[in-house]
């Protein structure tokens, strides 16, 4: 276990439910966890376990009704919704698994958004983006609208938007459920942390057993609550996964 | 993040048309109403620009140009003996029928009398002959719509040196001028006052408005004030007896209903058209501007970035409308079609497309403050 500093996220008995009509229905049953930084995290479950609601409430785009939340030193609970929102634009980069980019906007703009949201100058922005563009094999392609990019192609656009701004956390939404086996290791591959980049915390949700092998922990969650944290290892034997899952499709 | 929104409003071009579409489609019908509602009313005092004068000395009881309350033979002298006053000059102004004399048809027209000595009043647009000539006998000046009306059992129009009658009298045309029509479509005819008394119909006294005009170096306003009090009679000024004949035509006609409709049915359009059609804008773009929220944008900064985008739109089909108007318009006859794209009509929907706007920017930051940005990972 890292030390509290080593710590990018705590979470103490988190509870969420949410209301229809006068039917309330508890989604979080009082989550514990603790994330260290720099590591990539799974999230993994069956449908309707809370795992959305859970990397939602972690990343602040939706409030816990009790519980301690406390991301990269900051205890989100206590902040006003103003600077949680700057919070996210400065600290957090998401890939989500219908990639989201705005087809109206080229590649490279889409990738300067959250740099535009910290105040960046277009020019500046754009720059960056580029940059971050080639690192994914996508240098060609900025000028691109992305419906006319591969799917594999728009989720490495949305994973240069995620990384584009530095953020110390990622949180990704089951982002390679929607692609082939090749692709979606490519994609596995540039969110795993790389040498020099220690500090940036990874959480994936994902169903895809395929790429299991890539986390450093993973959290098995059922019906609202955390069941069992695991290392390599102990996934490994309870997910049956073996080093190389992927294999190339041709 | 203005390129940004801008982008995201251009991106798309058949939605961008949509967009503006629904605004020029609103901005068009409110101007052409308010055109017609402009239009309809300067009928009321076509004479007035037909017919140019400083001041117009009437009877008290008379509250706009087409009221006939003949004057006194004399009251052009009083008001010319009033200080201040450099010149006065009977009129006449009154209907009669022109007579073509091949076919026999008879056509109403407006007959206008003006001082023989001076001609004062006379139309300033002259396109055939020459107002002079008003001064040989039997001679009439006619406007290009009384021209062709006259003329039309001929393979032209009337010309001048041709002959009608009036009143049973012969009048030569020596001269054909532009004017606007009056009220009812009435066409013109001028002469002289003397000879309109033969040519209109016959009644005791026939000066209807003595036209005047201030000493240099007095106010068109005082010099009428003088009037109307030393000689007991009504001097309106130029812009007063135009503001009183269109009041009057707006209280005692149903015009500003039927406009009032039009340009409220052109309102409500706009409302429904571009408000939907943006509101529907902002819903499709919903899971990106959560995605937007998602990644730290206050709902204050895509609230202006929404209203930038309805603001362009707005502005946008508000120019293309008034211009496709402007250019429609000039390609209808002048004078004849009641319409009138005066600055009022540019301000009044101008001031419309901004509720216009406002309303779809409520809307559409309405749905835009109630996406959860944690709605993303659901969609």
């Amino acid at each position: 276990m890292k030390s509290q500093l080593d710590m990018a996220i705590r979470v103490r008995n988190v509870r969420k439910s949410f209301r229809s009509g006068d039917v309330v229905t508890p989604v979080l049953k009082g989550i514990d966890l603790e994330i260290a930084a720099g590591e990539l995290f799974f999230i993994v479950g069956p449908s309707g376990c809370g795992k959305t609601t859970l990397i939602s409430v972690l990343c602040g785009t939706l409030e816990a009704d009790e519980g301690g939340i406390e991301v990269l030193g900051h205890d989100l609970r206590a902040l006003k919704p103003a600077l949680v929102t700057a919070f996210r634009a400065r600290h957090v980069g998401f890939v989500f698994q219908q990639f989201h980019l705005i087809p109206t906007l080229t590649v490279v703009e889409n990738v300067s958004v959250p740099l535009r949201l910290q105040g960046k100058g277009p020019k500046e922005a754009q720059r960056a983006a580029a940059e971050m563009l080639e690192r994914v094999g996508l240098g060609a392609k900025i000028g691109e609208r992305p419906h006319r990019l591969s799917g594999g192609q728009q989720q490495r656009v949305a994973i240069a938007r995620a990384l584009v701004h530095q953020p110390a956390l990622i949180v990704c939404d089951e982002p390679t459920s929607a692609l082939d086996s090749e692709t979606g290791r490519q994609v596995m591959e540039l969110l795993t942390p790389q040498g020099g980049e220690a500090a940036r915390t990874v959480i994936v949700v994902t169903h895809d057993p395929r790429t299991y092998h890539f986390a450093d922990r993973i959290a098995e969650m059922e019906d609202g609550v955390v069941r069992r944290v695991m290392g390599r290892d102990e996934a490994a034997l309870a997910f049956g996964f073996f080093p190389q899952v992927f294999t190339p499709t041709s | 993040m203005t390129d940004v929104a801008l982008q995201m409003l251009y991106g798309d071009r058949a939605k961008y048309a949509l967009l503006i579409s629904g605004v020029c489609f609103s901005a068009v019908l409110m101007a052409q109403g308010l055109a017609m509602f402009f239009g309809i009313l300067s009928f009321s005092y076509a004479t007035l620009e037909n017919v140019r004068a400083p001041i117009w000395v009437v009877d008290p009881k008379i509250e706009q140009i087409a009221d006939n309350q003949p004057l006194k033979d004399t009251d052009a002298d009083r008001v010319r003996s009033v200080s201040g006053v450099a010149w006065a000059v009977p009129f006449y102004s009154g209907q009669t029928q022109a007579r073509v004399l091949s076919s026999g048809e008879s056509k109403p027209v407006t007959l206008i009398g003006l001082d023989a000595a001076t001609l004062a009043g006379a139309p300033a647009r002259v396109v055939a002959g020459a107002m002079l000539d008003l001064r040989r006998a039997q001679s009439v000046v006619v406007d290009e719509e009384t021209a062709v009306r006259l003329g039309r059992d001929r393979e032209h129009s009337l010309r001048v040196g041709d002959v009608f009658e009036m009143n049973d009298r012969r009048a030569e045309i020596v001269g054909i001028v532009k004017a606007k029509q009056g009220q009812g479509g009435a066409s013109y005819v001028f002469t002289t006052f003397d000879r309109a008394r033969e040519y209109g119909f016959p009644q005791r006294k026939m000066i209807t408005h003595v036209l005047a005009a201030p000493r240099q170096g007095l106010s068109v306003e005082e010099a009428a004030a003088r009037i109307s009090r030393e000689t007991g009679l009504r001097a309106y000024t130029e812009a007063e007896f135009k503001n009183a004949s269109s009041q009057w035509m707006l209280t005692n006609t149903p015009i500003p209903f039927v406009v009032g409709l039009i340009v409220g049915i052109g309102f409500l359009v706009g409302v429904i058209v571009a408000g939907q059609t943006f509101y529907n804008f902002v819903l499709e773009n919903t899971r990106f501007l959560g995605a937007l929220k998602a990644m730290g944008a206050s709902n204050a900064r895509i609230a202006r970035m929404t209203v930038l985008q309805a603001g362009i739109v707005g502005f946008t089909g508000y120019g293309i409308g008034m211009g496709l108007l402007t250019l429609f318009f000039r390609g209808l006859p002048e004078g004849r079609a009641p319409l009138l794209l005066q600055w009022p009509v540019a301000v009044i929907v101008f001031a419309a497309v901004i509720l216009i706007i406002a309303f779809a920017s409520f809307l559409g930051i309405r749905s835009v403050f109630r996406i959860e940005p944690a709605m993303v990972f659901r969609t």
